[in-house]
């Protein structure tokens, strides 16, 4: 009884959370930047985490934020409300440290190697794993390793989906999310 | 159905993409073979972990300000540029008329001319104080989560989440405990009963006050970067995990669980490792660190050296130690005794590590501050190298 009423109360909370992501979107939309400002309040941590677990890199991570948040202002009025806002942003924010990975990549040719993951070291050893060390773990995998990893088995995108996003087939997506796996179970459970 | 084949799909098993018929074949295996099980259950614990990662992570740093300047900028110095010259027209279409009617007989294009130089030289000063002078402060603050009772920021209770800004108590009651997240380099839990106020944060310096109480600290962050005062000493991340607790009458009590934290107090540092304790009293110098599971008389011993007995009988009983681990606690002793029980320690030292040729007897008894950090590097608590900048 007490989880129905939860349940109730979280869908009732979510609608009206919802609907305030509408209206603040729609005066955004009209040019009023204090709505942008409390949208941008509201999921500027959910895109942090994103953008962190992809580049794999504080700094880096703190600028592509800043860089989806300005691409959302200017591309708002081209968001029909098809989906939520914080999904579009989500999906924005992918696209946008994609595309910087890319040129990234271009400009200096840097990439993660497979011995980064090597010098892995536990927070304390013999101890249960702790989320800490899965995330530490998780930046050192070699790049597109820890690109599909984080998509697949942190954000929960399908293979398809992934091959989509990344522009590969979708039987080196599931490579490429083997290999994560087995280098994160070689330096979290030995 | 083989490992090596069990192995090939276990992926594809674990994420259930295999058809009915292969995925039984599998199973059977499974319940078979325990490699291929223990294998199977690593998979679904990374998956399960990953899946269960935290969905938001607060950046370090204020990050609206810097969108804002590139979402705002025509329009915001379009209305700056506005005023001021509404300012300066107004001003100058008085002087300008004034000079016209009493003073200057000039042709109007000149006096343009000056009117707009005029105006230009006043938008650099103001444009230039603008710059300099500092502008308003962002919004600095951590996020808190409630874990247990009802914890309070400032004079409002929080039931679920609360923001812990700069200059803000956090109080717990006995019933109550709570989760500050220390932007994205780490995480603090507070226990019943304390009291932390929150001193600083920004990109290199986070700072708490914790004035009563007991708190885990879990940080990721490079050394040096997070804080906590006490009313007896600062601990100093050095990259850790942490226990520090305050009691009634401001003494520090710090148990390190990973890594390693530098208690700082009236200019004395103490380095306390994994599985290491220093106890610091209200105006005196830091404690000497010692392990936890360090004979217990060993202990007894160091408490009443640090309340200040520092005579022979002390020292001896310290030199008495068969633990290669009391070399940290004598280690840190070194600068607060006489030269004679300096060359002492130094004699205790050598039956338990090979010095390197620059630490000298001599040079130990001097207490000289270099050697005694080339000491340390061969004590196996960790080198410094690993913290210090």
């Amino acid at each position: 009884m007490l989880n129905e009423r939860k349940q109730i109360r979280t869908y009732e909370e979510k609608l009206l959370t919802d609907s305030i992501e509408s209206s603040m979107v729609r005066e955004a939309q009209t040019g009023s930047h204090s709505a942008f400002e409390q949208l941008y309040r509201q999921n500027v941590a959910r895109i942090y985490a994103v953008c962190l677990r992809l580049i794999a890199d504080r700094n880096r991570a703190e600028e592509l934020t800043q860089d989806v948040f300005v691409r959302a202002w200017d591309n708002i009025g081209s968001f029909r409300g098809e989906s939520l806002f914080s999904t579009w942003l989500y999906r924005l924010a992918v696209n946008v440290v994609l595309l910087e990975m890319r040129s990234a990549k271009r400009r200096s040719l840097r990439f993660f190697r497979l011995g980064d993951i090597l010098k892995f070291k536990r927070r304390e050893e013999h101890s249960p794993l702790t989320t800490i060390d899965l995330e530490k773990a998780v930046a050192l995998l070699p790049e597109k390793a820890r690109l599909v990893f984080v998509l697949h088995d942190v954000e929960g995108y399908k293979h398809k989906e992934i091959s989509e996003i990344l522009g590969i087939a979708s039987g080196t997506a599931k490579a490429q999310l083997h290999r994560a796996r087995k280098l994160l179970r070689e330096v979290l459970v030995r | 159905m083989k490992c090596k084949e069990v192995q090939y799909y276990i992926n594809d098993y674990a994420d259930w993409l295999l058809p009915d018929e292969m995925r039984e074949e599998i199973h059977a295996h499974i319940l078979m073979c325990e490699n291929c099980k223990i294998e199977l259950e690593d998979i679904q614990s990374i998956k399960s972990d990953a899946a269960n990662l935290q969905n938001e992570i607060i950046p370090s740093r204020e990050l609206w300000e810097g969108i804002k300047s590139r979402i705002l900028p025509g329009e915001k110095s379009l209305i700056k540029e506005t005023k001021i010259f509404r300012l300066l027209n107004d001003r100058n279409k008085k002087s300008f008329n004034n000079s016209l009617t009493l003073r200057f007989k000039q042709p109007a294009n000149r006096k343009a001319v000056y009117a707009i130089g005029f105006s230009l030289v006043i938008m650099i000063l103001i444009s230039a104080s603008l710059i300099l002078l500092p502008g308003p402060t962002p919004a600095l603050f951590w996020q808190v989560e409630n874990l247990e009772g009802n914890s309070k920021i400032g004079d409002e209770v929080f039931n679920d989440v609360g923001l812990f800004k700069v200059g803000e108590w956090l109080e717990t009651d006995d019933l109550s405990r709570a989760k500050i997240l220390v932007g994205s380099i780490g995480e603090v839990e507070v226990d019943q009963g304390s009291r932390i106020k929150l001193i600083e944060t920004k990109p290199d310096e986070h700072r708490l006050s914790l004035h009563k109480g007991k708190i885990h600290a879990t940080i990721w962050a490079p050394p040096r970067l997070f804080f906590v005062e006490t009313p007896s000493a600062t601990a100093v991340d050095l990259g850790c995990m942490y226990t520090l607790e305050v009691d009634e009458t401001g003494s520090t009590f710090l148990y390190v669980t990973s890594g390693w934290v530098a208690l700082e107090n009236n200019g004395q540092e103490s380095i306390i490792p994994a599985g290491a304790v220093c106890e610091t009293q209200k105006s005196s110098g830091t404690g000497t660190p010692y392990f936890k599971d360090a004979d217990k008389e060993f202990i007894s011993t160091i408490r009443i050296f640090d309340a200040g007995v520092r005579d022979a009988e002390v020292i001896n009983a310290l030199l008495k130690t068969n633990d290669k681990n009391d070399l940290l606690s004598l280690w840190h002793i070194i600068p607060k005794v006489d030269e004679k029980s300096r060359e002492a320690i130094f004699t205790v030292m050598n039956k338990f590590i090979v010095v390197p040729e620059s630490v000298t007897k001599e040079k130990i008894i001097k207490a000289d501050k270099k050697t005694l950090n080339d000491l340390w590097e061969v004590l196996g608590f960790g080198s410094k190298s690993l913290w210090e900048i």
